[in-house]
């Protein structure tokens, strides 16, 4: 049996398919747009490129909000394959299948890091009559473009090369430690975690954009092995399990969306201000309350867990 | 004070073509606020062209339209139906209403675009209805009218939203004579409102009306002095 | 997102028109009801599997010589049982029994907790049998001679599939029909209580015991939902019934755009509403009408497959005669809806940018002449 039989990655796939087309239809008219537009000239050509521009902002709108939409169900699917592949007992097994799988997640993460804030541009970009930040908006998508091709050939790969006769690592193996990188002890790790989120705090209160956007995108990684190897032990009460993934289940009550969740969300409105001024020039420092306050959440309930561990049996894992 | 300029207009349509036709030729047109002027000419004089340029329904080939001080020639789609919508009323010469739907629901199209509550949009609604005495009529489908009952459904929409300019297209063409005199009496209401009214007609019988400030004539695209 | 008076115009504008978006409808509960009636029959059926494979053992142990199968001795199983990791070995009477009348094959069983002389059987056995006017008892025709048991309990209908065939019965009485010596077994059942060591018995067995097959309960497990997904060849036929009926939805939804739909779209222009408004109002309509044909279809689905136990479909999956008589127990989960509501409403949407961008643009001013 082929892993393209199964039902999820069928869907999935001719979902992209759908996107990848759409998108295609919409670069091919922004490369037009991105030529010959002058907001200013009244040219028949110029009316023509308006007309244009309608259809690819809806096909974008359209686009980028499924890709969203899609990232979930990726994560889902990941999930149900599970229990297809061998020896795969939650998404970490499946993940880590073939050494695509990792590098196809990470590449889908930035990537709707990377749409957002294209949406957050084009949003500002609406908001005046003469389109003010078309091009810069444009030239950004036309990167993003390339990523997106990218991300469906290796989605491909991955697929494509998933065992399904012969068993996969699960996250015993696959996160034992002591995998942390430098070789830093879990103690050390959560000290980091938590003066990182106090800097970041900090730093965005104070509207410091540069330093923010440095910090946060440090924490993207100081976060996941914190919440991998120090707080997940906390949700599953067990000193070994190990994984980013099984909190996405039922058994704990999909505690791993709010976390994950509201974590990258924080990062993403973290990172945002600095790069929409770069590219827009516009001032978006708001965000950055957001930023606090997602990652305040996302920090609360990892510590919730594991001060409650600790209240209850008095024991460190 | 002048509520619309135009300089210059000229339309051809099929420009680079070998049948190219000029519609309009170097109009020249100032229109004061609240003044009531009839674009008088027979059927292809281009007097419709130049009131859709005027309604902001297609663009000039060149030349300028100033109104209250905003250049309307040049404007990308989402600023020329912002004009429309809020500074233009428009009555057509075959209505054009939404057929399927009532009286009310027709009126009621230009306002579904603001953020107004349902309370503000039917009391505005019923404002219209009532200057354009159908008020009796407001449930009826538009289908059932009758022609005279039609019209005075298009000036109730063309009203609603309180336009400061009013553009009629041949207004009394499909209309019996007693209909098409109670549209010449309109105009006296359109007069007491304050708007600034632009008809084009060739219809003898708007020589009756009092309200009338202003003929232009037109033959051929071209203005006739 | 969108603005509530403009939404609530744009449902009033497609209640007018209720007669041209009645065939997209139709055709979009067409194909999301196909969807989810293979989607619910194959999920029940793999849910009904997920519960009868609780309760096989760790690992089965399989004599198979030259591909045919053979007993398993006393030896074996004391040899299996010397094995570290290995808590429980236990002998298992197991076979098929021809009936000849009915011209269908039993799974039979054996079962100590049955006394002897007494069975218990699936409901398609039950109705196999009475068929040829066997009420309470049955007669086994072995080579040693007749052998005749009493019908003690039938299984229900509404419980899993693994079953319907089945007879249990005592293991001596077993022993006799299947003509299996008091030394032998059909099969080993090892009971191996940490997971983590499975595999590696697993391999071990046969290491020890060359000529067996040992296969694990997670393998069973995932050789069922293969089994079930080889119909994929069934599943690509439906999913190309449903690319043409989506290829039709298409040509209606682009013929939508001329005509009368046309002067009305210019129309709405002409009094004010721009290009965006228009695209927001032909999104608004679409989105509705997928999302109360993804509902319906969905709902007929659910009934079909549940409350009709689907005529026509289960016999693309269940196969044999005797699979006929099971039950579908109704199952249904958000991952389920979500997957359905991704395959069919968004390329419906995302087919209808193109013909609702083209018609926004569509110049006015002759159109309102």
């Amino acid at each position: 049996m082929s892993i393209f039989l199964s039902t999820e990655i069928v869907v999935f796939l001719l979902i992209e398919v759908i996107l990848l087309l759409l998108m295609s239809i919409a670069q091919g008219n922004i490369i037009l747009i991105l030529r010959r537009w002058d907001f200013e000239s009244s040219t028949a050509l110029q009316y023509h490129l308006e007309k244009k521009n309608y259809l690819v902002n809806t096909i974008l709108y359209f686009t980028v909000a499924v890709k969203i939409i899609l990232f979930l169900f990726f994560i889902l699917s990941l999930n149900s394959l599970a229990g297809v592949v061998p020896g795969a007992m939650c998404s970490a097994g499946v993940v880590g299948a073939n050494v695509y799988g990792n590098l196809v997640l990470f590449l889908k993460l930035m990537l709707i890091f990377g749409l957002g804030l294209w949406f957050l541009i084009n949003t500002l970009d609406l908001t005046a009559p003469n389109f003010p930040h078309l091009k810069p908006k444009y030239w950004l998508f036309s990167f993003l473009f390339i990523l997106l091709c990218s991300e469906f050939a290796l989605e491909i790969i991955y697929f494509s090369n998933i065992p399904l006769k012969v068993p996969v690592f699960c996250c015993s193996v696959v996160f034992q430690s002591p995998k942390l990188p430098f070789g830093y002890t879990q103690e050390f790790l959560v000290v980091v975690y938590y003066l990182l989120l106090v800097s970041i705090l900090v730093l965005n209160t104070l509207k410091q954009k540069i330093a923010t956007l440095l910090c946060n995108f440090l924490f993207f990684f100081v976060g996941y092995y914190a919440i991998t190897y120090f707080f997940g032990l906390y949700i599953y009460e067990m000193p070994n399990h190990k994984c980013p993934y099984c909190m996405l289940q039922k058994e704990y009550y999909y505690i791993g969306y709010f976390i994950w969740g509201f974590l990258f969300l924080g990062i993403f409105f973290g990172m945002m201000p600095y790069l929409i001024e770069r590219i827009t020039g516009a001032n978006t420092n708001a965000l950055l309350k957001y930023s606090s306050f997602f990652l305040v959440l996302s920090a609360t309930i990892c510590t919730f867990y594991f001060v409650h561990y600790y209240l209850l049996t008095g024991v460190l894992l | 004070m002048k509520q619309m300029i135009l300089r210059d207009i000229h339309k051809i349509y099929n420009a680079s073509k070998p049948n190219a036709f000029h519609a309009l030729k170097a109009i020249n047109i100032e229109i004061e606020t609240g003044e009531i002027v009839i674009l008088k000419g027979v059927s292809g004089s281009g007097k419709s062209t130049l009131l859709s340029l005027m309604g902001g329904l297609s663009k000039p080939s060149s030349g300028d339209m100033i109104v209250e001080e905003e250049n309307i020639a040049k404007l990308p789609d989402i600023l020329s139906s912002r004009y429309r919508h809020e500074k233009i009323g428009f009555i057509f010469q075959s209505f054009n209403l939404l057929n399927g739907l009532s009286v009310e629901q027709n009126v009621q199209a230009p306002l579904m675009l603001s953020h107004l509550s349902h309370t503000h949009i039917d009391e505005k609604v019923m404002r219209a209805l009532d200057i354009a005495n159908i008020a009796h009529k407001k449930r009826q489908r538009v289908s059932d009218l009758s022609g005279g009952e039609k019209q005075r459904c298009a000036i109730a929409r063309a009203l609603v939203m309180n336009p400061p300019i009013i553009l009629a297209d041949e207004p009394t063409a499909n209309l019996d004579t007693h209909n098409s005199r109670l549209f010449i009496e309109m105009l006296d209401t359109f007069k007491a409102l304050g708007k600034t009214v632009v008809v084009a007609t060739h219809d003898v019988l708007f020589e009756e009306a009092k309200a009338i400030d202003r003929y232009i004539h037109m033959k051929d695209g071209e203005i006739i002095p | 997102m969108f603005p509530k008076n403009l939404s609530e115009y744009a449902i009033v504008l497609l209640l007018k028109d209720k007669a041209d978006h009645l065939f997209s409808f139709l055709i979009f509960t067409f194909i999301v009801t196909l969807l989810s009636a293979v989607l619910f029959v194959s999920d029940a059926i793999q849910s009904d599997l997920k519960v009868a494979t609780l309760f096989q053992p760790d690992i089965v142990v399989e004599n198979t010589l030259a591909g045919r199968a053979y007993t398993l001795s006393e030896e074996d199983k004391e040899a299996i049982e010397s094995l570290r990791g290995v808590t429980a070995v236990e002998g298992a009477v197991d076979g098929y029994y021809y009936f000849a009348q009915g011209r269908v094959w039993f799974h039979v069983i054996g079962d100590s907790s049955l006394r002897l002389g007494a069975m218990r059987v699936g409901s398609g056995v039950y109705t196999a049998i009475k068929a040829w006017h066997y009420e309470d008892q049955f007669n086994f025709f072995t080579p040693k001679g007749k052998i005749t048991l009493n019908i003690e309990q039938i299984e229900s209908k509404a419980t899993n599939l693994l079953c319907n065939d089945v007879i249990y019965m005592h293991p001596a009485n077993a022993r006799a029909v299947l003509d299996l010596g008091m030394e032998h077994y059909s099969k080993l059942y090892v009971t191996v209580p940490n997971p983590n060591e499975v595999g590696e018995l697993t391999l071990k067995i046969v290491e020890t015991l060359p000529y067996v097959k040992a296969t694990s309960k997670e393998e069973i497990l995932a050789n069922y939902q293969h089994l079930f997904y080889y119909k994929g060849g069934v599943f690509m036929i439906l999913y190309l019934v449903c690319m043409v009926s989506f290829l039709i939805l298409l040509k209606n939804q682009i013929s939508l755009v001329y005509g009368e739909k046309k002067k009305e779209i210019a129309i709405l222009r002409s009094i004010g509403y721009g290009i965006k408004d228009i695209i927001a109002i032909k999104f608004i309509q679409n989105s509705t009408v997928a999302l109360s044909a993804f509902l319906s279809g969905v709902g007929i689905a659910y009934l079909y497959v549940f409350f009709f136990q689907a005529p026509l479909l289960r016999s693309i999956f269940l196969g044999s005669e005797l699979e006929h008589s099971v039950e579908f127990t109704p199952i249904m989960d958000m991952n389920m809806l979500f997957l359905l509501f991704i395959f069919s409403v968004i390329p419906f949407l995302a087919c209808v940018i193109l013909p609702s961008w083209k018609i926004a643009i569509a110049d006015m001013s002759e159109a309102v002449r």
